[in-house]
């Protein structure tokens, strides 16, 4: 069977899970109303037509039960949300005590047709994709869908009704000692920072217009978090028009000194979109390729990484940034010339995939830039090198036995074929037990480097990330830790 | 005077700047015809920076200058005064020519007296001469300025930047003013506190606010307002508006946790299986079977006119539906490619009709005729018009339909008929070139008011005159400088110069937050910049424990910013030595005076009556021994000795 890519895939690779519901772009917030969550069909077209569809594992979210939501959300709020309805927002909006925002009286936040289902969708994703980062079934998860920052605890803002972002980091939280939020949307990423503002468990990071007066008026550079969490918020305020070069040279150092300080397992990237140029509702300049480096800047890190969508008020921009966002989480070239998809013509007149920045003028002067990272450095060096109880991270598993191994293997006898640490770390898969009623193999697929799935509770085990790992590898092999054995070139050298 | 006041050939009819911009080449008298109105529709505006990039100006005429919605721009409202800084927040069409609505920013020098006093200690300078500091003393420190001259030269460039937006209880003030009085664009930018404030002086045409002015409705004064920051809220338990932080699973929990994850996402496709070039050749024969299948049973494609058509009918089988439905179907089938093969055309031709086909030419024309009829509301269409329709299909249709060529047509008829109601986003004119205020004939060895500068194109200038008008020459450049930023190149002089020192009494060093009321003259904290090189100044810090959440309190001389400081802190203070301690100081020998030492305990006061008597009476004859010792020969008084020390401006 001839390989496609000709060569072993190298392992620098990620497993990337990808979430998208098909039902997801039919919600309609109204007509004039800037969200539109038709973009995240227009990201999915582009992504298939583009050929990126087949190379991660796509899932269909499951909807977020009512339960998960008021794990941060308040009881109350949620069975409004469950309840309220374009034509009785009126009277149930009346029932509660308190003003959740939604409905009628607020323009921003109206009670549209199935608010509920696009909230459980949108948050099924981003808990999914925190859930398989826990599990380590993937290293990056993507929901485009997800990202909705403004939501609070008991209040919609801004679009925004239930904020899965702080859920997914909750569920995050699980696993991980320490989790940072990265934002890099137009607008400030108050839900978050409001949900973690007293925590040193999730430091927020967020790049955002601020005047005090632009929504949603908060995000000053001196709001750094309070009590445990002091320190733990950090603010880059930013003036109109900023372009890519300046927004790299903000980025850029403040990120690679936050996650230096801060060491984080698992990190959260909400990727507004409507920070690039031409949005209708943002005024920065950036392009997709500056936006994209943020992304790639992030992946660098290495750490469980989870991009979440956000704000993006240009349809058409929006999807052309994510596709392109997508393609960087999997390492993929694709072409400046967009291909022929369903909604071909949004992209005229120049059906290209890049947005580049327009002749607006850049208001944050270098001195500015360096003033507000100047203090923002400062803020940072008020952290513990490592915070919370344990001084340095418990060394997880799978790394420290990675350790091992490549010792173990660097130091063994080359006359040997099958050294004995891998020898002693081969387990054999399932699959090669059972039969093939009871889910085992099938003997031709012996010929591909292909892992047959086997799944329990209808999800693949360590299969998929087999196949994520290596091409010319026996399918059968795998190390406890998931990892693919790469040491043979002949897959049948273990026979 | 009279003669300078008949030789400025002033125009401050607004009525004939409009004439003025006619004149620039546009045929048309009506200053509608001048200006390029620009009417276009949100997509236009707001969308792909390519297509708004494109030059709304003709090459022929690149003097033209757009100005559009959300710009700051300068206007000129009275020939001789500043111009006027605005916000635009609409443009109005009024008859033929075009209004535009703004917002207003207000100079320091547009608020009452009162209030500017309030602001920085004195009013920027309009009644004579005296009030602006004399060139003399700026022509004196050319060559070799002092840091106190280049402050204060500072301080005064950086209270010309500084605008404050005007509110009233409904919200910004709101103005109508002409188009024809636009003068140019500037940058209103907010300023953050605690960053530096000399970077707005380095880029022309830039202003900042942090403070509005708020004028009340039925009153004439009004008052100087912060505006509040928004604040993240939060609670000391964490109940109203924190998340509960999860505990950190150990290693048992963690391996359950993940065996116990049954309700996770549906898997639909696994990457890297089978070679990608067999997806695609599935992916094609899943099209060609689709399309075959459409062709051999088109009736089930309700549009007539699709039917018609195979070319669209083989664009709806490689749609997207059918491109996912056949990945399904190959995940389904574990990848293998025998038997999806034999899938698609297994039980009868396979194919997956799209929402676009299900749509039948009476649900087009509906839509179609709902989309003019409403223009675009989708809830009415759905409830007028297709309400067989579920809302979720008709969304999905909608944004299929915006493709086609007819949608294109009628957002185009819509642009035009929004252009025609008068919606105007932005207004092209020609840059503003004539000046007013211009001397024809200036005496003989004329210098400039402002520089003191030879020029050859003179300006009126009767400052912010308001008691007694006084013109003065200014040249080019200054006047452009005065025009825009209000004030000449030289700093209005504070009436605190004249500041009189007077005997200080000993610093007490407070226990509760200083006011002015409770300190000596000399400490005062409206205390001028203008004595600061003849005293030694000092910044108190209270040490006294801070209110909880009280702002931190540091200094960064090096970048120049300063962390935001409760009011309190913001007070300078100053030190002047009183003639009897500065004696003392220079007498007393270092065991009783030492410098370094009084230096490690900063809030201990030194200086103080006991600690200068403590001096002179533990040796009585300190004075006359230093003289001796250091003037050798030379014999001197006590009260000669003291008038020469109290002489000298400083130590």
């Amino acid at each position: 069977m001839p390989n496609s890519k000709g060569a072993v895939r190298d392992d620098s690779r990620k497993t990337v899970s990808y979430f998208y519901d098909a039902a997801i772009g039919n919600f309609y917030y109204g007509i004039h109303h800037p969200m539109k969550p038709h973009r995240i069909r227009l990201t999915h077209s582009l992504i298939l037509a583009y050929g990126l569809y087949r190379q991660m594992n796509v899932y269909r979210p499951r909807t977020a039960s009512s339960l998960e939501m008021t794990r941060f959300h308040a009881h109350d709020y949620i069975s409004f949300l469950k309840r309220v309805q374009a034509d009785n927002e009126k009277f149930i909006g009346k029932v509660p005590s308190r003003n959740f925002n939604v409905g009628y009286s607020a323009e921003d936040c109206p009670a549209f047709e199935g608010l509920y289902k696009f909230c459980q969708l949108s948050t099924g994703g981003s808990i999914s994709g925190a859930l398989q980062l826990n599990t380590k079934m993937a290293d990056i998860a993507i929901n485009w869908a997800g990202g909705l920052h403004h939501a609070k605890k008991a209040e919609a803002s801004g679009f925004c009704y239930v904020n899965d972002i702080v859920l997914a980091i909750l569920e995050l939280l699980k696993h991980h000692q320490r989790v940072l939020y990265v934002d890099i949307d137009v607008h400030h990423g108050d839900g978050v920072e409001e949900a973690f503002f007293t925590t040193d468990r999730v430091m927020t990071v967020s790049f955002h217009k601020y005047n005090g007066t632009f929504f949603p008026g908060t995000g000053h550079m001196n709001d750094i978090g309070v009590d445990r969490g002091k320190y733990y918020s950090v603010n880059v305020p930013l003036h109109d028009g900023i372009d890519d070069a300046s927004y790299a040279l903000i980025f850029e150092p403040v990120m690679e000194k936050v996650v230096q300080f801060y060491d984080p397992q698992a990190i959260v990237l909400q990727c507004g979109a409507d920070s690039l140029a031409g949005d209708r509702l943002g005024c920065f300049n950036l392009s997709t390729v500056g936006h994209g480096k943020c992304v790639a800047y992030m992946k660098r890190f290495n750490r469980p990484l989870l991009l979440l969508g956000g704000g993006g008020y240009t349809i058409r921009n929006v999807a052309r940034c994510w596709t392109n966002e997508t393609a960087v989480a999997l390492d993929a070239e694709i072409s400046d010339s967009l291909p022929y998809s369903d909604y071909f013509e949004y992209y005229s007149p120049d059906y290209e995939l890049h947005v580049r920045g327009s002749n607006q003028t850049n208001q944050n002067s270098p001195e500015y830039l360096e003033g507000v990272k100047h203090r923002v450095f400062e803020n940072l060096r008020h952290l513990p090198f490592c915070p919370s109880v344990q001084f340095h991270p418990a060394p997880d598993d799978s790394y420290d036995m990675i350790d091992e191994y490549g010792i173990a293997i660097d130091t063994a006898d080359p006359d040997i074929r099958i050294p004995k640490p891998v020898k002693d770390r081969i387990r054999e898969s399932l699959v090669d037990i059972l039969d093939r009623e009871e889910g085992g193999a099938l003997s031709c697929n012996r010929n591909r480097d292909v892992a047959p799935p086997i799944c329990r509770n209808g999800l693949p085990v360590s299969s998929v990330r087999q196949a994520g790992g290596s091409k010319n590898v026996a399918p059968h092999l795998t190390l406890a830790n998931g990892q693919p054995v790469a040491a043979s070139k002949d897959p049948y050298a273990f026979d | 005077m009279e003669q300078a006041d008949d030789a400025v050939r002033g125009d401050a009819a607004p009525s004939s700047s409009e004439e003025r911009i006619t004149a620039n080449g546009i045929s048309d008298a009506a200053s509608a015809s001048s200006l390029n109105l620009s009417g276009s529709s949100a997509s236009d505006t707001l969308g792909n920076p390519k297509l708004s990039a494109k030059p709304a100006l003709s090459p022929q005429l690149p003097e033209r200058m757009t100005y559009s919605v959300g710009d700051h721009l300068f206007f000129e409202t009275s020939p001789s005064g500043p111009f006027q800084i605005r916000r635009v927040d609409d443009f109005v069409k009024n008859g033929n020519s075009v209004d535009a609505r703004v917002f207003v920013y207000s100079r320091k020098a547009d608020l009452p007296f009162a209030v500017q006093k309030e602001i920085s200690g004195f009013i920027d300078g309009d009644l004579d001469d005296s009030t602006i500091v004399p060139l003399h003393q700026l022509i004196a420190e050319r060559n070799a300025p002092s840091p106190h001259t280049q402050r204060q030269l500072l301080d005064h460039f950086i209270s010309s930047r500084e605008v404050f937006l005007n509110k009233d209880d409904s919200g910004p003030v709101v103005e109508t003013l002409p188009t024809s009085l636009i003068r140019g664009k500037c940058s209103v930018l907010h300023h953050v506190v605690g960053a530096p404030k000399h970077h707005y002086t380095e880029v022309a045409d830039t202003f900042f606010y942090h403070r509005s002015w708020y004028i009340p409705t039925d009153l004439q004064t009004g008052e100087i307002i912060v505006d509040q920051k928004k604040q993240i809220q939060y609670d000391e338990t964490g109940t109203w508006y924190q998340a509960a932080i999860p505990r950190l699973l150990s290693a048992e929990e963690r391996a359950q946790y993940e065996s116990s994850c049954t309700d996770k996402a549906t898997l639909a496709w696994i990457p890297n299986r089978i070679p990608d070039e067999d997806i695609l050749t599935f992916i094609q024969a899943a099209i060609a079977v689709g399309l075959m299948a459409r062709c051999v049973s088109a009736s089930t494609i309700a549009s007539l006119a699709l039917r018609e058509e195979l070319s669209t009918v083989s664009k709806i089988a490689g749609m997207d539906c059918s491109m996912v439905a056949a990945y399904d179907l190959l995940h389904g089938n574990n990848y293998d490619l025998a038997r999806s093969v034999s899938a698609l055309v297994g039980e009868g031709l396979w194919s997956k009709r799209s929402l676009l086909e299900t749509f039948d030419d009476i649900d087009m024309s509906f839509f179609r005729i709902g989309l003019h009829e409403t223009s675009r509301d989708l809830k009415a269409i759905h409830e007028e018009w297709l309400p067989w329709r579920s809302f979720s299909d008709l969304v999905s249709f909608y944004y299929l339909f915006k493709t086609t060529s007819y949608y294109k047509a009628f957002r185009t008829s819509k642009a035009g008929a929004k252009q025609e109601k008068g919606v105007i986003t932005c207004v092209s004119m020609a840059a503003y070139e004539t000046r007013s205020c211009l001397i024809r004939h200036v005496p003989e060895g004329q210098v400039c008011y402002g520089c003191y500068e030879e020029a050859d194109t003179w300006y009126a200038w009767s400052g912010l005159a308001r008691s007694r008008r006084q013109v003065r020459a200014l040249c080019t450049s200054c006047w452009d400088f005065w025009k825009r930023y209000g004030c000449l190149k030289r700093p209005w002089k504070s009436p605190s110069q004249s500041f009189v020192r007077k005997n200080p009494t000993p610093l007490v060093i407070p226990t509760r937050p200083p006011s002015s009321a409770d300190l000596p003259p000399c400490f005062s904290p409206t205390a001028p910049k203008a004595t600061i090189s003849v005293a030694k100044q000092l910044l108190l810090t209270h040490r006294s424990p801070p209110p909880p959440q009280a702002p931190q309190v540091w200094v960064d001389e090096v970048k120049g910013w300063v962390v935001e400081k409760s009011q309190a802190d913001e007070e300078e203070f100053q030190f002047t030595a009183g003639d009897e301690w500065r004696l003392a100081r220079r007498v007393a020998g270092e065991s009783q005076y030492d410098p370094k030492q009084l230096a490690r305990y900063p809030l201990l006061a030194c200086g103080d009556t006991e600690q200068t008597e403590g001096y002179f009476r533990s040796c009585p004859g300190l004075v006359v021994d230093f003289y001796r010792k250091s003037k050798g020969r030379k014999k001197l008084k006590m009260e000669q000795v003291i008038s020469r020390i109290s002489k000298r401006p400083g130590d």
